[in-house]
């Protein structure tokens, strides 16, 4: 049982209860815990749902009663008085949460190795990391402990764990999912998505998360579509090839496995046209001006008086993004740095646009790298940072992507990513679906069991 | 301005060992983020990709059930609320 399909069919056919499917969920869930460290805390719903899909959430979700963490010691004891309204509304639809997932502490963080209660641990090689920030998200559905988690991602932190993880991610249009009840990291470019094993359970699960939110003043007002609707009809796209996201910087391999897709959707019928975001240069900068600058705010509420504990606390990343913010904000530095980020911002956004102009999607790996050995990169902040290059311009014009799985290089998965125009979420599914069936990835499982 | 200023300035604290290491990485982000001075500006600043396009006037209205004392009253067993609530003597 690796989809919501598949459970969805048999709770059709009654050849299984809730009750049953969540004794194997949570069973499986308590045996890895000491092998992957991909849970903060087990613990699950009280009420069960008949026809129940098991869930997780990152622990960054407000959970009304249970203990919400964002990975960090400062909020070890922090227990919301309210459910995010996307825990709600999944609630309300018979997911059943097993629980709350590790991640990189508040969300900031590419490999899973910045939590304070441990790094979560690569199902595929425990010596590899796992992604992040969603880190926790992404090993749950791909060691088989859960059907789908949700997640976040700021400048990849839902696409990277799922490359490395052999399952599928979205990062959806700013705004399509509300923000209500997840703790802020970057305020303008936090997308709330989830993770799955499959597209279309991914599809499944952003129709019910999807819509405004009264809470969320950002969020969309935009009728939302059946994301399943139209999943499995044989569409022809044209898809841009950004060159600067396939080039010297990217690893041999990863370009071959992306060289292998692009074949895979000509003999489909796809077309393919090169395309340039000649900015791409700029964008982690400016993403690193921008972040830490909203993330000194956001963090600054965190003060021992209203939230968690005392300001010493805060580990590394976090200390470092609320210095660096505080100082690209200060009087002397506030034009030379973010003023200008603002703008390499809107240009990034413009860029996007006038390339849709020309094609229905792009297509471009998630990494540039393969999956780091665990220590590698979680020391050098610039290299870590980097590993985000493919990823962050997408969060930076609010676009959404889609993570799909590419194939395995020395045992280890890859991704690809599928970047549309905004509230393209229903093309990058069938477009992802269409790749999906040729390829099935999915089929593949780590042998941690 | 120095790193142990803004380290003051953010009412934060890094212990003696490990403040080099942090002094360094945070200058070489400084470095890395200087990159943003070779930009060439072309076009105009626009907000629109940050959801604020989404705002209407609707959501401009204050929520009672968003009241500062409202949320205190609703979370009476947290602890954090409970410093607030006595800071504020609601």
């Amino acid at each position: 049982m690796n989809t919501i399909k598949d459970l969805l069919k048999l709770y059709k056919n009654k050849n299984t209860s809730s009750k049953d499917v969540i004794e194997h969920f949570l069973n499986i869930s308590k045996k890895l815990q000491p092998k992957l460290n991909h849970y903060i805390t087990i613990k699950e719903d009280k009420e069960l749902p008949k026809n129940a899909i098991p869930i997780a959430h990152k622990d960054i979700f407000s959970t009304k009663g249970l203990k919400t963490t964002c990975a960090s010691k400062i909020l070890k004891n922090y227990v919301p008085p309210f459910n995010a309204t996307v825990v709600k509304k999944l609630k309300k639809n018979n997911f059943y949460s097993l629980g709350k997932l590790n991640l990189d502490a508040f969300a900031h963080g590419s490999t899973g190795e910045n939590s304070d209660f441990g790094p979560t641990l690569n199902p595929y090689d425990t010596k590899k990391v796992a992604g992040g920030s969603s880190s926790g998200s992404a090993v749950a559905v791909s060691s088989g402990s859960i059907l789908c988690a949700t997640a976040t991602d700021t400048g990849g932190s839902i696409r990277t764990p799922a490359s490395f993880n052999n399952v599928v991610g979205i990062k959806p249009t700013y705004g399509l999912v509300s923000r209500y009840g997840i703790n802020a990291m970057t305020s303008s470019t936090d997308s709330i998505g989830h993770i799955t094993n499959t597209v279309w359970d991914n599809a499944y699960v952003l129709n019910f998360t999807a819509g405004k939110d009264i809470y969320d003043a950002t969020s969309t007002n935009k009728k939302i579509p059946d994301y399943l609707k139209n999943i499995e009809v044989k569409n022809t796209y044209t898809i841009g090839i950004p060159k600067e996201y396939i080039n010297e910087n990217i690893d041999k391999d990863i370009l071959k496995l992306v060289k292998e897709k692009i074949e895979i959707y000509k003999k489909l019928g796809f077309k393919f046209k090169e395309v340039s975001l000649k900015n791409t240069e700029y964008a982690v900068a400016c993403y690193y001006v921008i972040t830490p600058s909203e993330v000194s705010s956001n963090l600054s509420r965190i003060d021992g008086i209203r939230f968690g504990d005392v300001r010493k606390y805060f580990e590394n990343e976090a200390v470092r993004r609320i210095a660096i913010g505080n100082y690209v904000l200060s009087s002397g530095y506030y034009d030379a740095y973010y003023k200008k980020a603002v703008m390499v911002r809107s240009t990034i956004a413009q860029e996007f646009t006038d390339v849709f102009k020309d094609v229905d999607l792009l297509l471009s790996p998630v990494t540039p790298n393969q999956t780091p050995n665990t220590g590698d990169v979680v020391n050098d902040p610039i290299k870590n940072y980097l590993m985000d290059a493919l990823t962050i311009p997408t969060n930076m014009a609010g676009l959404p992507a889609l993570s799909l799985p590419a194939g395995f290089i020395k045992g280890m998965p890859v991704g690809i990513q599928l970047i549309g125009p905004k509230y393209s979420e229903s093309i990058l599914y069938n477009t992802g679906y269409l790749l999906e069936q040729e390829t099935e990835y999915y089929k593949i499982k780590p042998k941690i069991n | 301005m120095s790193v142990e200023e803004i380290l003051s300035l953010s009412n934060l604290q890094v212990d003696k060992q490990k403040y080099s290491t942090f002094k360094k990485n945070f200058e070489s982000i400084i470095k890395f983020i200087d990159k943003l001075k070779t930009f060439k500006q072309e076009g105009s600043v626009d907000f629109n990709h940050t959801g604020l396009n989404n705002i209407t006037s609707k959501d401009l209205v204050i929520k009672k059930s968003l009241s500062q004392k409202g949320a205190i009253m609703n979370a009476n067993n947290i602890k954090g609320y409970i410093a607030t609530k006595q800071v504020l003597h609601i």
